[in-house]
C-alpha cells in the first residue's frame, strides 16, 4: 500500500528504500540532523580520518568527478584540508559543450592532476542497449564505471582514500544517520548506485561484448581492497546543502545549464541525457521525475513550502523531452526507436517529443528563495560530444 | 568466539534498527547475504521484527521470499514462530536454527514441539532487554511492550541451546553494549550470543560464557568491517 510522507511528499515506492516513523519519513527525520549536529566537530572527525589514512603516496585521495557543480564543491572543500587529490573521471560520452567545458575547467582552475578513462565505445553502447531493453535504464553502464574505476585507480596506485560528495541514500531517504559515517562499499554500490544490477546481467542475449573491455565495470575484490582503500562521503562531515553550495561554484568558473525538466541549473549540467532519456526512464520505472527529488530537497531545506512544491511540479512534471538524438547516438534505427517508444515507454510515451523542445526560460513560478540561488545560465549548443576540450564556450 | 550479523527482514525488505524504536531501510536480502559472506561472518540471524503486528499473509509472504535466498553461511531465523503450521513451513527452508522470543515468555509448548522436531541444538532463544528505571525489562513482541524479566519461562529457556541477549537501548550504536545485563542469573549457565551495540574486542567477553557476537547495522557500513 502506498504511503506518502506528509512533509516532503516522497512515497514508500522510492527506489533507494523507504521507511516511516509515524507520519514522517526517515529522509525528513534524518534531514533534521543537519540543524542539530555540531558541524565543527564533524569537520574535526573528517580531519582525523584524513590523518588516519595518510600514506606515503603522492596523492592523498582520489576524487571521482563528472565535471558537475558538486565536484567543484568537493574539490574546493578537499583542498581546504591541505591534501593532494587526484581527479578521476570516466568519459560517459554523454557530455555536451557545457559539460566538457566544466570538466576541463575543473582540472585547470584547481590545477590538479587527473585521469580520464575512455571506455571502449562499442562495448559501452552494447551494454547500454541491453540495459535499456532489460532494465529501462540508460545510465547503468556508466554508473558501473563511475563507481568502480576510481576505486581501481586508488587500489592500483596505493592511494588510501576515495572522497565522494553527497550520499544520496542519506540525503534522499535517510537510510543512515550522518553519525553512522557510512562509507562507500561494494554492497552500497550495488544496492544504491546499481539498483542490484551487476555487469554480468548486461551481457548476453546476443550482446557483442569482448570481456577484456569489462574489467573496470566490476568493483575490485574487497579481499584485495581490505583496509587499503576507504571511500568516504563528504556529506557526512559537512552540512550538505546542494543548491547553495552548487551556486557557490560559479566563483570557480562552473557553467550552469538551463533545461526544461527542472529549475536546478547546477545538478548534472552538461549532460545530454540526464534530463531527457534518463529522466523519462526514471518516470517509467518509478513513477516520478528528477524534479520531484529537487522539490523534496528544497522543501526540506525550507526554501519552499509544500504548496510551492506542488506548483513547481505542476509546471515541470509534464515537460516533454526530445530523445531521438540519444537513439541516433546509440545507433538505433528509426523503427527501433519507434518500437522502444511503443513497447517500452508504456507509462511515459506521452512525454516524448518528436522535435527539439525550446527551452522555457520563464521563472515566474519560482519563489524568491529559489530565485536567489539561481544565476544566469546557458543553453547547450552541441550534444553528445565524444571527447572535448571545452575551450569554445563564452 | 563466532562473529555474526543480524538482519531484520519484513515485508520482503531488510531494515536496520536503532535503539529498538527507529527502523531505517537497508536493502534487498540477497545482496546483503552475498556481502556478509564476503566479509566472512560466521553466522547470520534473520529476524522478522513483527512487534505485535503479524499476520499469516505477511508471514507466509516473507517465507516465500526467504525460500529463494542463497547463502553458504549458516542462517538462523526468527520472528513469528508462534504455531505448528508456521514451524512446519519454516522447517523446509535452509535455516540451521530457529529463534524464539515471545514464546519464551509464555506457557506455549511450541518450543518443545520444535525441539522434538529438529533437536535442541537448533533452538535459540532471543531475549531483548533494556533497563527501565534501573529494572531489567524484557521485550514481549506479541504485546509490543517491555515486561518484567521475571516473565521469562525458565522451562522454555532450558530447552534452548543458546540465548541471544540484545541490549535494545544500544542497538545501532557502536561499542555500547551494557555488560551489566549479563550479570543477571538467567545468563549464568547458558551459552550466550550478545547483540545490540556490540564491541568487536573479544577480551571484553572473556569472563562471560559468550559464544558469539551478532553485529547489527554497522556490519555493512564500512568495507570488510569485521577486519577493521
Amino acid at each position: 500500500m502506498e504511503k506518502k510522507c506528509i512533509i516532503c511528499g516522497y512515497t514508500n515506492s522510492h527506489p533507494l528504500g523507504f521507511s516511516f516513523k509515524g507520519e514522517n519519513c526517515l529522509g525528513c527525520i534524518t534531514h533534521q540532523e543537519k540543524y542539530k549536529l555540531d558541524w565543527d566537530n564533524r569537520l574535526v572527525r573528517l580531519k582525523e580520518i584524513i590523518k588516519e589514512t595518510k600514506s606515503s603516496s603522492v596523492y592523498d585521495c582520489v576524487i571521482p568527478v563528472l565535471g558537475d557543480a558538486e565536484d567543484y564543491y568537493v574539490v574546493s572543500e578537499v583542498l581546504k584540508l591541505k591534501i593532494n587529490p587526484l581527479l578521476v573521471s570516466v568519459n560517459s560520452y554523454f557530455l555536451n559543450d557545457i559539460g566538457w567545458q566544466n570538466l576541463q575547467n575543473l582540472m585547470t582552475y584547481f590545477d590538479l592532476d587527473s585521469v580520464v578513462y575512455n571506455p571502449d565505445i562499442n562495448t559501452y553502447k552494447e551494454l547500454i542497449r541491453t540495459s535499456l531493453r532489460k532494465y529501462k535504464h540508460a545510465l547503468l553502464p556508466f554508473h558501473q564505471l563511475h563507481t568502480s574505476f576510481p576505486v581501481h585507480i586508488a587500489k592500483d596506485r596505493g592511494i588510501p582514500l576515495v572522497i565522494w560528495g553527497g550520499n544520496q541514500s542519506v540525503e534522499q531517504v535517510g537510510k543512515f544517520s550522518h553519525l553512522d559515517e557510512v562509507e562507500m562499499t561494494k554492497w552500497s554500490r550495488k544496492e544504491h548506485d546499481l539498483f542490484n544490477v551487476e555487469i554480468d546481467t548486461l551481457i548476453g542475449n546476443g550482446a557483442q561484448v569482448n570481456e577484456r573491455h569489462l574489467s573496470y565495470y566490476n568493483y575490485p575484490s574487497i579481499k584485495n581492497l581490505g583496509k587499503k582503500v576507504r571511500g568516504i562521503y563528504l556529506s557526512n562531515y559537512l552540512k550538505w546543502d546542494p543548491l547553495k553550495q552548487n551556486q557557490s561554484t560559479i566563483n570557480f568558473g562552473f557553467q550552469p545549464e538551463l533545461n526544461n525538466s527542472t529549475f536546478d541549473i547546477y545538478e548534472r549540467a552538461g549532460s545530454s541525457v540526464y534530463y531527457s532519456i534518463h529522466d523519462l526512464l526514471k518516470f517509467e520505472r518509478h513513477g516520478y521525475r528528477k524534479i520531484n527529488d529537487h522539490v523534496v530537497r528544497e522543501i526540506r531545506h525550507k526554501r519552499i513550502t509544500s504548496s510551492d512544491g506542488n506548483k513547481i511540479l505542476l509546471r515541470k512534471s509534464d515537460q516533454k523531452v526530445f530523445i531521438k538524438p540519444f537513439f541516433d547516438w546509440l545507433g538505433v534505427t528509426n523503427t527501433g526507436y519507434q518500437w522502444y517508444i511503443d513497447h517500452m515507454l508504456v507509462k511515459s510515451n506521452q512525454l516524448v517529443s518528436n522535435e527539439k523542445v525550446p527551452i522555457d526560460t520563464t521563472i515566474d513560478y519560482l519563489p524568491p528563495s529559489i530565485l536567489n540561488c539561481l544565476v544566469e545560465s546557458q543553453k547547450s549548443k552541441e550534444e553528445f560530444i565524444i571527447f572535448g576540450k571545452g575551450v569554445h564556450i563564452q | 568466539m563466532r562473529k555474526g550479523a543480524v538482519i531484520l527482514f519484513k515485508d520482503g525488505y531488510c531494515y536496520q534498527s536503532y535503539g529498538w524504536s527507529l527502523q531505517r531501510p537497508l536493502g534487498k536480502i540477497q545482496n546483503i547475504l552475498d556481502h556478509l559472506e564476503e566479509y566472512h561472518v560466521d553466522e547470520i540471524s534473520i529476524i522478522r521484527p513483527v512487534k505485535g503486528m503479524d499476520n499469516d499473509e505477511s508471514f507466509y509472504s516473507d517465507i516465500l521470499e526467504l525460500s529463494k535466498i542463497k547463502s553458504s553461511t549458516p542462517l538462523s531465523f526468527g520472528g513469528g514462530l508462534y504455531n505448528k503450521e508456521r514451524i512446519d513451513r519454516v522447517r523446509s527452508l535452509s535455516f540451521e536454527r530457529l529463534i524464539f522470543s515471545s514464546s519464551l515468555l509464555s506457557n506455549s509448548n511450541i518450543i518443545s514441539y520444535t525441539r522434538n522436531l529438529i533437536g535442541k541444538q537448533a533452538i535459540v532463544g532471543s531475549i531483548p532487554l533494556k533497563y527501565v528505571n534501573s529494572s531489567l525489562m524484557v521485550y514481549n513482541s506479541v504485546l509490543n511492550k517491555f515486561v518484567s524479566i521475571e516473565s521469562i519461562n525458565l522451562k522454555n529457556i532450558s530447552m534452548c541451546d543458546e540465548l541471544i541477549v540484545t541490549d535494545c537501548s544500544s542497538e545501532g550504536v557502536s561499542n555500547s553494549f551494557n555488560m551489566n545485563i549479563l550479570d543477571h542469573e538467567f545468563f549464568n549457565s547458558k551459552k550466550i550470543i550478545v547483540s545490540g551495540g556490540v564491541n568487536l574486542n573479544k577480551e571484553l567477553y572473556k569472563e562471560k560464557k559468550i559464544v558469539s557476537i551478532l553485529i547489527e547495522n554497522k556490519v555493512l557500513h564500512t568495507e570488510y568491517s569485521l577486519k577493521r
